[in-house]
């Protein structure tokens, strides 16, 4: 139990070459880049203003195989590319293969379907229109008992989240991708977007070019 | 799925583009620079003019009847657009003569326009493949020459040259917002070069003798191929994280989401690894809520939250958490069945606290949005004093009609 | 084990929840390692700094994870708390095995709810906490014991808690029996 009192052999490298003051910014703001499920505004914490304390608190994160994610004014966390690389190679899933599922039907109703149609703003995983329930649980292929039970795992995940409904919108339930997608990096949000595109128009020329820029690998654009 | 209401934006950003098609088509008409269109709304006052005139009958429509008719533009726009279809004889005197008051209209250029529009909705692509299956036509036409033949090879090398010119050029200006624009022109590029080879195939076929028209046809698709590759991988370098979704039509998406395989579904998160629920509980929180549990009691529903800002509010017999429960009891209720009458149901109970509890069971069930069972109550009513209850009105609990077909 | 394969500990921890592994391997560095009473197995459980763990959110005045049924949740978790807390002046973990039923009247108890609402309240919150690893719920047998994220709470926290154990109604033990609605 002693190690609870704050002698973390992970940390205390990095901590040790910290004041004592600059050590509880730190780690104030592992916390809450950690523990806040919506990114932290950086005007709040010292260590995430500060770009000294930030590249410390950032090592801090790469101990544990994480790493400083940028959102918008803000900043959260996320696995950092290598060690996501590490443990999906080795055919790790963190989800069950039906979350995965609602999860990908979520991104394509509420995020690429806008996309296409002109109506999202900004770049991100998170905003987007609503995903209708009819949409997963009776046009998809995904059995409807096995939504349920995923969209329960994914909204404790913070995965998916309930969509607010206009009062007299109709009954039905609606969701939208929940924000522990800010927490992907800005490659793998890349790679998520090159995914998607490879599983749903394999032919098309922008698969083509999006292989043959992984076979001829030229820096990230 | 509903289109949505704020496509104000949208309509702005677009509306350039189909002015420049339309003064694009329309140069190879112009006298002089400088006399065409500088606003698309114009466009609609013709359109609304010629419809009028598709409304009025053979009798035809005086200017004034005309104006009326087209009274939501502006009257003074309205009456110079009628001048100048006018003039070009796209509207003329029912009879030609000095005091006739009624007109008519033409009707290929109201045809032209709605060419016109499908080609800026859908950025030409359908019409290339029409202009292709036509010219197939042509060529196999057994009435047909070499000289026909010869023709459609030069009119399809022509069109696929300057589509693979137009294309190369805006990768090479690394004009973004261009290639954006005319993405929709890339997709379906292989059929399209695949229907323009068949066309090739039929004229060497027929007059060997037009190889080498033929040959330039052929490097002409290899160019058009070659400029579409360069644009995808330009678009693929400047999209960010999720504008390449864009550059795929929404329909992609949805045929992909609702015909796709589960297993296929997931394969794309893959790569991606993501985070265990994690909550925390203070034992300040769990203090709190035993504190609070004992003092209110039975279960509240919060009245939802006008500003709509926060997760739902919390219900503690909520429909997103009982769902698996219910979804359990009305499978063990229906069985093998597809229905059940409520009477039986009903009689298989033993007081009345059940029956109580079995309909509030069953009513839940309807009412939650996410399952696919239903409540039918009927005109008709059992009564038998020695049953309980004692009387029973004609009910049956279903699958509904969406869990049959819903599935596929 | 190097700064990398701790990295990937921690990250499978944060990604998969606590792990439960063969109880003679390494244990990560920063971990608390676990024993299962029957020492079958050991579970592994980042040892955050208290100024680093999820406490220290409400003291920068931000928002934690939202749960569904935030209340029936934390009043589960105490039930379950009070009864697999069987020697209250020891450490919490790993506790004892309580019976659902047992469970059920402490959370009947301190809800005081019509029995049908209150027994699907707490299945749910059940699996709610078994998928986050607060508790380990064995559907099979229907018993339930406290998760390995349990062991996280430090000792001025386990004292607070102590404190709440005291104030609630203890588990009905002659409460054996299976709610029929339950049984499917």
């Amino acid at each position: 139990m002693s190690l609870l009192t704050g002698m973390n052999p992970v940390f205390e490298p990095v901590l040790a070459e910290l004041t004592e003051r600059h050590r509880d910014e730190v780690l104030a703001a592992f916390a809450a880049v950690e523990h806040s499920p919506e990114p932290v505004p950086e005007v709040e914490l010292l260590a995430l203003r500060d770009v000294t304390l930030r590249r410390s608190l950032d090592e801090l994160l790469h101990r544990v195989g994480r790493t400083l994610v940028p959102v918008g004014g803000g900043w959260t966390s996320g696995y950092t590319d290598e060690i996501a690389a590490e443990l999906t190679g080795a055919g790790w899933y963190s989800l069950p293969m039906t979350d995965r599922a609602v999860l990908v039907l979520v991104l394509i109703h509420s995020v690429a379907v806008p996309r296409s149609r002109g109506t999202a703003e900004g770049d991100a995983w998170t905003s987007g229109q609503p995903t209708m329930a009819s949409e997963l649980f009776a046009a998809s292929r995904v059995r409807p008992s096995d939504v349920k039970a995923a969209l329960a795992r994914l909204r404790a995940a913070g995965l998916v989240q309930q969509a607010q409904q206009r009062a007299g919108a109709g009954q039905s339930a609606a969701y939208l991708p929940g924000p522990q997608l800010h927490r992907l990096t800005s490659a793998a949000r890349r790679r998520l977007q090159e995914e998607l595109i490879l599983a749903a128009a394999p032919s098309s020329p922008l698969a083509a070019a999006i292989r043959a820029r992984r076979s001829h690998p030229r820096g990230e654009g | 799925m509903t289109e949505p209401v704020d496509a104000t934006l949208d309509q702005l950003t677009a509306e350039p583009a189909v002015l420049r098609l339309y003064r694009q088509v329309f140069a190879v008409l112009a006298r002089e620079a400088g006399a065409m269109i500088l606003d698309p709304g114009l466009v609609d006052i013709d359109e609304a003019i010629l419809e009028a005139f598709a409304e009025a009958g053979s009798d035809g429509l005086t200017a004034a009847e005309a104006a009326a008719a087209c009274r939501r533009f502006d009257p003074r726009e309205v009456e110079r657009r009628f001048g100048l279809l006018r003039d070009y004889k796209a509207i003329s005197k029912v009879v030609d003569r000095p005091n006739e008051q009624h007109y008519r209209a033409a009707f290929a250029p109201y045809v032209m326009l709605l060419f016109l529009r499908r080609l800026a909705e859908r950025g030409g692509q359908s019409e290339l493949h029409q202009l292709l299956t036509l010219e197939q036509q042509n060529a196999s036409n057994p009435d047909a020459v070499a000289a026909d033949g010869k023709a459609s090879i030069s009119r399809l090398t022509k069109v696929f040259r300057l589509l693979a010119n137009e294309l190369a050029s805006m990768v090479q200006r690394g004009a973004a917002e261009a290639l954006r624009e005319n993405a929709q022109l890339l997709w379906g590029n292989r059929s399209l070069i695949a229907q323009a080879e068949d066309v090739h195939a039929v004229v060497l076929d027929r007059w060997p003798g037009l190889g080498p028209d033929c040959a330039s046809l052929r490097i002409a698709l290899a160019a058009y191929a070659d400029a579409i590759e360069a644009a995808a991988g330009r678009l693929i370098e400047q999209a960010g994280t999720t504008r390449a979704l864009g550059f795929l039509p929404a329909e992609t998406w949805i045929s992909f989401a609702r015909g796709c395989r589960p297993e296929d579904l997931a394969a794309v998160l893959d790569p991606f690894v993501f985070d265990a629920p994690a909550p925390w509980f203070s034992p300040q929180a769990l203090s709190e809520a035993v504190e609070s549990g004992q003092t209110t009691g039975v279960t509240r529903f919060r009245p939802p939250r006008p500003d709509g800002s926060q997760e739902p509010a919390e219900t503690d017999l909520g429909p997103a958490d009982d769902s698996a429960d219910l979804r359990a009891t009305a499978e063990r209720l229906l069985g093998s069945h597809t229905r059940v009458s409520m009477a039986d149901l009903l009689d298989e109970a033993s007081d009345w606290p059940t029956c109580r509890r079995l309909l509030a069971e069953v009513t839940a069930i309807h009412h939650h949005p996410e399952l696919e069972f239903e409540l039918i109550w009927g005109d008709g009513l059992r009564i038998d004093p020695r049953s309980c209850p004692s009387w029973v009105s004609q009910g049956w609990f279903r699958r509904s009609v969406r869990a049959g077909t819903g599935e596929r | 084990m190097n700064q990398q394969e701790t990295a990937l500990w921690w990250a499978r921890v944060r990604a998969d929840g606590p792990q439960r592994v063969e109880p003679g391997g390494p244990v990560p560095p920063g971990m608390l390692r676990l024993v299962e009473p029957d020492a079958a197995g050991v579970w592994l459980l980042p040892a955050l700094p208290d100024s680093a763990g999820p406490a220290v959110l409400d003291e920068l005045g931000l928002q934690g994870h939202v749960l569904e049924h935030p209340n029936d949740t934390a009043r589960v978790l105490a039930a379950c708390l009070r009864c697999c807390w069987t020697e209250p002046t020891g450490p919490l973990w790993p506790g004892a095995v309580a019976g659902w039923a047992q469970v059920a009247s402490v959370f009947t108890a301190i809800t005081s709810r019509d029995e049908v609402v209150s027994h699907r309240a707490l299945l749910a919150a059940v699996r709610r906490l078994d998928r986050s690893g607060w508790l380990l719920w064995d559907e099979g047998t229907r018993t339930i014991r406290l998760g390995p994220r349990a062991a996280a709470w430090n000792p001025a926290q386990v004292s607070a808690l102590r404190e709440l154990w005291r104030s609630m109604p203890a588990p009905d033990l002659s409460a054996a029996q299976i709610p029929e609605d339950l049984s499917q």
